[in-house]
């Protein structure tokens, strides 16, 4: 089913080759004049299914762990607590390892008898908002109680959303943030262009790899029905309720990741594989990138479905 | 509550629209001109889907077709093959069957049933299964339907399959192919306007060209806006993540984007019992479960305004922000 859906929805011709061009120069350092740069904004800011303040702009990186870096490196020193959760992406649990005082906040128990102690000067809450292991949401309610708590401590609060499994397809207010951490590859296979939204000017370039980005979002969004659809696509392909080696569930629209501890998808080439929290070892499947690239796709596709289907 | 509000504010209707959404269907009366035209209106707007058969027929209710296809198809020499989750409608129907079993629960199947050992007695089979269960998280695979026919086809049975796609017909996209029939119902879109659908290889309704106009032209309008449909079971659970965040009697679940489930362990919100279907149903079980759904949420947006606030309030005397 999926694959005949895919000839219908994914990239034409035009649009794939526009990509693969694109992909050639992603990490270029060039600076897009002005003009160009507001027009960029704006239309990014249009494509938030949830309406952001003016005085937030988008800005651009190589990668997004490169902006990752430089909002630790702005913010955090030997004073400052640090309230992140256990299912950060590996790349930030690595600077998380250098930063002094670290609280993962987000079981409810810890939540609830959070509070800062005096020798802090500053708290700065990093948090991923969409778990693609996991299928969990972190909703906007639990960052508040963090903040509130953060916040009535008197100290200055930073607060950041990692939410580079989310941007432009999940429903939130980013206005509650100070800074919305992205990433185009999230969106377009291999385009790792690091987004940042917020208000300082400081941190993100006005990058010219940036348009392209936008041209290539305009199209994926003009497929978003099927992208909300997905899930259900792939959870009927994987769905043999018969066979109860493997899971998934129904969390996030616009992803499917099937996992199981009995290491059956050990077997796959490592970066095709996500390890949630717990023993489990999962594929995960965007719907941004069947689109894009449906051959890569199929190929995932095609060599998972042989890995379950020979399960049964 | 300012995330839903915003919410409400992204869809682009003009007053007459929204008040399009809330029509009822103002007559009795059977025009059949225009109904192919019509009826290739309405499948178009089906998320890719793959009938083979393309036949449509409309009933006054969804209710009527049901008691029509078990009065075609089920005598006491049939097998009735069903779920846990169907609606009060279609269980009157299984009073008057005499040989049933309930073979999937919550979309699950039973692990107690021998299926072999139950269909050999008869000759004929009657499957009836609900697509998506809103009130659980029943969520229907067609692998366990064609999984199912195999058997019946290689035990000589003769049968029919018929789903119950009333909550998730033109939202979620399924491979429609494998099934004799599928029913629906306009009030589930539209939720004061009454027509039920039958999609399936004959046609035993009416063909209804007026009913189906009017009620295309509307779906023309709430699907414009079908991506923001998907994102009511976001927003709804990070509205409510203030209680279920550190509540566990309280659990969020649904199966579709466009549906959000509160599930209530504790009962707290059974005193909100006595409402109707569209503004957040609630059915008593081990748990309360009120359910959200995005077309009459859109359609009755102060109404289910007012539900929402009642649950804040019940849960903020209980357990606290």
């Amino acid at each position: 089913m999926i694959e005949s859906i895919l000839e219908k929805v994914a990239f034409n011709s035009a649009e794939f080759a526009y990509y693969k061009e694109a992909l050639k120069s992603y990490n270029a350092k060039e600076l897009m004049s002005e003009r160009d740069y507001v027009s960029v904004d704006e239309t990014l800011k249009k494509f938030l299914p949830c309406q952001i303040n003016d005085d937030y702009h988008f800005t651009f990186s190589t990668t997004a762990t490169d902006l990752i870096k430089k909002l630790f490196a702005k913010y955090v020193d030997d004073e400052t607590l640090v309230l992140t959760t256990n299912s950060e992406h590996p790349k930030v649990q690595e600077i998380l390892k250098k930063c002094k005082n670290v609280v993962k906040a987000f079981d409810k128990e810890t939540l609830q008898q959070f509070t800062v102690d005096k020798k802090y000067k500053r708290v700065f809450v990093y948090m991923i908002g969409t778990m693609c292991a996991t299928g969990h949401i972190v909703y906007d309610q639990e960052f508040e109680s963090i903040i509130e708590r953060a916040k009535a401590s008197g100290k200055e609060v930073i607060t950041v959303i990692d939410a580079v499994q989310e941007l432009f397809l999940l429903y939130r207010d980013y206005n509650k943030f100070d800074y919305v951490i992205g990433t185009a590859h999230a969106l377009i296979p291999e385009y790792n262009v690091g987004l940042l939204l917020s208000k300082d000017n400081s941190i993100g370039k006005h990058l010219a790899i940036a348009q392209p980005f936008v041209t290539m979002l305009n199209w994926l969004l003009k497929r978003k029905e099927y992208l909300y659809q997905f899930n259900t696509y792939m959870s009927m392909e994987f769905g043999n309720t018969r066979n109860t080696q493997f899971h998934f569930d129904f969390g996030i629209s616009h992803l499917f990741f099937i996992k199981t501890n009995n290491g059956e998808f050990n077997q796959m080439q490592e970066e095709d594989t996500v390890r949630d929290n717990i023993d489990n070892v999962g594929v995960l499947f965007r719907g941004c990138w069947s689109v894009v690239d449906k051959n890569n796709f199929n190929n995932l596709f095609q060599t998972t479905k042989f890995i379950v289907d020979g399960n049964l | 509550m300012q995330l839903i509000a915003n919410w409400l504010n992204s869809f682009d209707y003009s007053k007459e629209e929204l008040a399009k959404l809330t029509s009822i269907r103002d007559s009795e009366q059977i025009v059949e001109d225009n109904f192919e035209e019509e009826k290739n209106r309405t499948l178009s707007m089906l998320p890719f889907n793959s009938f083979t058969h393309k036949e449509l027929s409309v009933d006054a209710c969804a209710t009527n077709i049901i008691n029509k296809l078990f009065d075609k198809y089920v005598d006491d020499d049939t097998l009735v093959i069903t779920t846990g989750s169907e609606h009060h409608s279609v269980k009157n129907n299984f009073k008057k069957c005499k040989n049933l079993i309930h073979f999937v629960c919550r979309g699950e199947i039973r692990k107690d049933i021998d299926i072999i050992k139950e269909i050999k007695p008869f000759k004929k089979v009657f499957i009836y299964m609900i697509a998506l269960s809103v009130g659980d998280t029943h969520y229907l695979n067609n692998c366990i339907i064609e999984w199912l026919q195999q058997i019946l086809k290689e035990n000589n049975k003769q049968f029919v399959t018929v789903l119950d796609a009333v909550q998730e017909l033109f939202l979620l996209p399924r491979d429609y192919s494998i099934y004799d029939y599928v029913v629906g119902t306009s009030h589930a879109l539209i939720p004061n306007y009454d027509m039920g659908m039958l999609f399936g290889k004959s046609d035993f309704s009416y063909k209804a060209g007026n009913w189906l106009k009017d009620f295309n032209d509307c779906m023309s309008i709430l699907l414009r806006n079908r991506d923001k449909l998907y994102q009511l079971n976001v927003i709804m659970r990070q509205h409510f993540a203030k209680f279920t965040t550190f509540d566990k009697d309280l659990i969020d679940s649904s199966r579709a984007p466009y549906v959000y489930n509160l599930c209530d362990y504790k009962k707290r919100l059974e005193g909100l019992n006595d409402v109707d279907y569209e503004h957040g149903a609630i059915v008593p079980g081990d748990y309360t479960p009120v359910t959200f759904r995005a077309c009459p949420f859109l359609a009755h947006q102060e109404k289910f305004i007012d539900r929402i606030q009642q649950i804040d309030n019940i849960l903020e005397i209980d357990i606290g922000n």
